[in-house]
């Protein structure tokens, strides 16, 4: 993936986090999963040259959770990630005014190791827990640490929630001579700091809402460094407010319906919204749980303020074309399974992204941005549990 | 002066009352266990409280989705085959909504000692449970002599010592 | 503000946990795999990951299981 500071991934991870503060897990589980990620070519007939290739992801995940001692536990991750594949170094806008898109032109093959380990305690009325995640590839290193807890209040029918994670990375862009952006990102510093403060209620047997918000400042080098014309301020300031309902459904050998929907903010000039249903369907056969979660996803942003196709932007203002940062709609169509046996389980995921200038329902531009993504995954994975 | 003292005491105040809104008419050590008379989950028949008085008794309450009481039953089967003779009953009462649920558990974890089901969840309310898995262990002349929470691997000793000083007494 | 602020979030919370009580033993529902298969960590953690980095928004929260009442 683009360069990810472990922040995200770490309060990815620290949100990921039950809420209820029951006794601790007795389980201890090993998991594997393997991740295909394929992007779809850039639109030829907008690519400058006949460079129309993207990424191509494989990443692989090693999940080890045991109880320590009586009210202990301990979650940890270990990733291992190769990338390969061509990305957008600039979008602008030709003499026609037409959208045209430059690819690097070599095919990078980079590797990236993460790993992530949160002990948490389980106390009478609710639990504390810490985070400590790494992440390494030949350009970016990463590291963060969080930590977080729960209280439950009124028996039990409420749960508060508060974590709060820095994390500081280093950029080391490879072949730093080869553009000035590169010399200037070599040895920069990008630091984060995010807090989350939710709610999480039971409505009744079947239900519960989780409403929360978050608050993130990033500062340092915020640039990309292997892209044209990319200067972004120094400082970001994200804020997210968020709800994410579960719905308890008898139908069949049971389901429950999963809803969330996020509103993101910052000081770049963009918003977005997201909206994510899943449907998760069990179906009991003999000694098997089958368990198929059809899911959706929408996304929709608008542009940064300093967002342009101006193919050469006066080297003092702030610019970048980075599809990233320009108003577009995102739809996810996917379909995960899980097929239950005993002490094991097995996961077959699979997800398809496509996202389209014409799809942004708020701030949508009549510029092209012919460098929007399409991905598809696809995810096998085991977990053994004893 | 006095206002600005009000504000984190309110606050205070209202999370103490947060955290402890349940715990009002629990059934607590001293207590005489109140009596229950329900259907068995395995076979036809009642089960009822009061004709074990005299012996001292283990009253289970568990479901199927509760994870420590994968350990619970299967040692709580092995404490009563250990004391029986002596004059002691474990008595479970399950929590499921569906009845299948409990009797898959049980296919698992199969037990010898009696086990009734309470569907409405009266006998848990009159006990005043706080949390699943909670046992009471009450003594021969009826009264409650521990209310145990939750369910660990170290928690058999701990109840083997409680039990046996319990049978020894008349 | 902020104590105004959170104060009516508890008594929110103490009028929603009035309206409908769920029993320590009526969490059966809530823990059922279906209700917390949306927060696989392996999972989440790389939709995340991709999302975070593919697109211009970060964050936001997960949903969480409603409790087992277990102690």
């Amino acid at each position: 993936m683009k360069k990810l500071s472990a922040f995200s991934a770490l309060s990815a991870a620290a949100l990921a986090i039950p809420t209820q503060a029951e006794v601790a897990p007795t389980d201890t589980s090993f998991s594997y999963r393997y991740t295909s990620y394929q992007e779809a070519d850039a639109p030829r007939e907008r690519t400058f040259t006949n460079e129309t290739g993207r990424y191509q992801i494989d990443v692989q995940q090693f999940g080890y959770r045991t109880p320590i001692g009586e009210s202990w536990y301990i979650a940890s991750e270990l990733q291992f990630e190769t990338m390969s594949g061509a990305s957008p170094t600039q979008t602008y806008k030709n003499n026609e005014g037409q959208s045209t898109l430059l690819m690097s032109g070599a095919s990078i093959e980079e590797q990236r190791t993460d790993i992530k380990i949160a002990p948490k305690k389980y106390l009478d009325h609710g639990t504390v827990g810490g985070l400590f995640a790494l992440s390494t590839e030949n350009d970016y290193q990463s590291v963060a640490l969080g930590i977080d807890g729960t209280l439950d209040i009124f028996a039990k029918h409420t749960t508060l929630i508060g974590s709060l994670s820095v994390s500081n990375d280093e950029l080391s862009p490879t072949d730093p001579d080869l553009s000035t952006s590169r010399t200037e990102a070599d040895g920069r510093k990008k630091r984060s700091f995010s807090i989350y403060e939710g709610i999480n209620q039971v409505l009744d047997k079947y239900s519960t809402l989780q409403v929360g918000i978050g608050f993130t400042q990033l500062s340092g080098y915020l640039s990309d460094p292997y892209k044209f014309e990319d200067r972004r301020p120094d400082s970001r300031d994200q804020i997210t407010l968020s709800a994410q309902h579960k719905q308890f459904a008898n139908v069949l050998d049971g389901a429950a319906l999963h809803s969330s929907y996020r509103y993101y903010y910052d000081d770049w000039g963009i918003s977005s919204h997201t909206i994510d249903m899943k449907w998760a369907q069990q179906i009991n056969l003999g000694r098997y749980r089958f368990i198929a979660t059809p899911l959706v996803r929408y996304y929709t942003q608008t542009e940064a303020d300093f967002y342009s196709l101006e193919q050469n932007p006066a080297d003092d203002q702030l610019n970048s074309s980075d599809y990233r940062l320009s108003s577009y709609g995102a739809f996810t169509f996917g379909f995960n399974s899980e097929l239950k046996l005993e002490n094991w389980a097995f996961h077959f995921d699979w997800q398809q992204y496509t996202s389209r200038e014409s799809l942004a329902l708020f701030g949508a531009s009549d510029d092209e941005a012919p460098a929007l993504v399409n991905f598809s995954t696809f995810t096998a994975g085991i977990d053994y549990k004893f | 002066m006095i206002s600005k003292l009000l504000k984190p005491l309110a606050i205070a105040g209202s999370l103490a009352l947060a955290l402890n809104t349940s715990s009002a008419l629990a059934i607590s050590v001293g207590d005489t266990a109140p009596n229950f008379k329900l259907p068995r989950l395995e076979r036809s028949g009642d089960i009822q409280l009061k004709s074990y008085r005299g012996k001292v008794v283990y009253v289970d309450f568990w479901a199927s989705w509760c994870g420590p009481c994968r350990l619970s039953l299967p040692e709580l089967n092995k404490l009563r085959k250990q004391y029986r003779k002596k004059g002691f009953e474990v008595i479970a009462i399950n929590l499921d909504e569906e009845k299948e649920d409990a009797m898959e558990f049980l296919k698992e974890f199969p037990v010898a000692y009696p086990t009734a089901r309470d569907v409405e969840g009266t006998t848990p309310d009159k006990y005043g449970l706080q949390g699943m898995p909670t046992a009471y262990l009450i003594d021969r002349k009826g009264k409650v002599s521990l209310v145990h929470e939750g369910f660990k691997k170290t928690d058999s000793k701990e109840l083997k010592h409680k039990i046996a000083a319990l049978l020894k007494k008349k | 503000m902020r104590n105004i602020i959170l104060l009516s979030i508890i008594s929110s919370c103490m009028v929603a946990s009035g309206c409908t009580t769920v029993k320590p033993w009526q969490r059966g529902y809530l823990s059922k795999d279906v209700m917390t298969s949306s927060t696989d960590p392996l999972g989440s953690s790389l939709d995340n990951h991709i999302y975070f980095s593919k697109e211009g928004s970060s964050g936001g929260g997960q949903a969480a299981g409603g409790g087992c009442g277990c102690n």
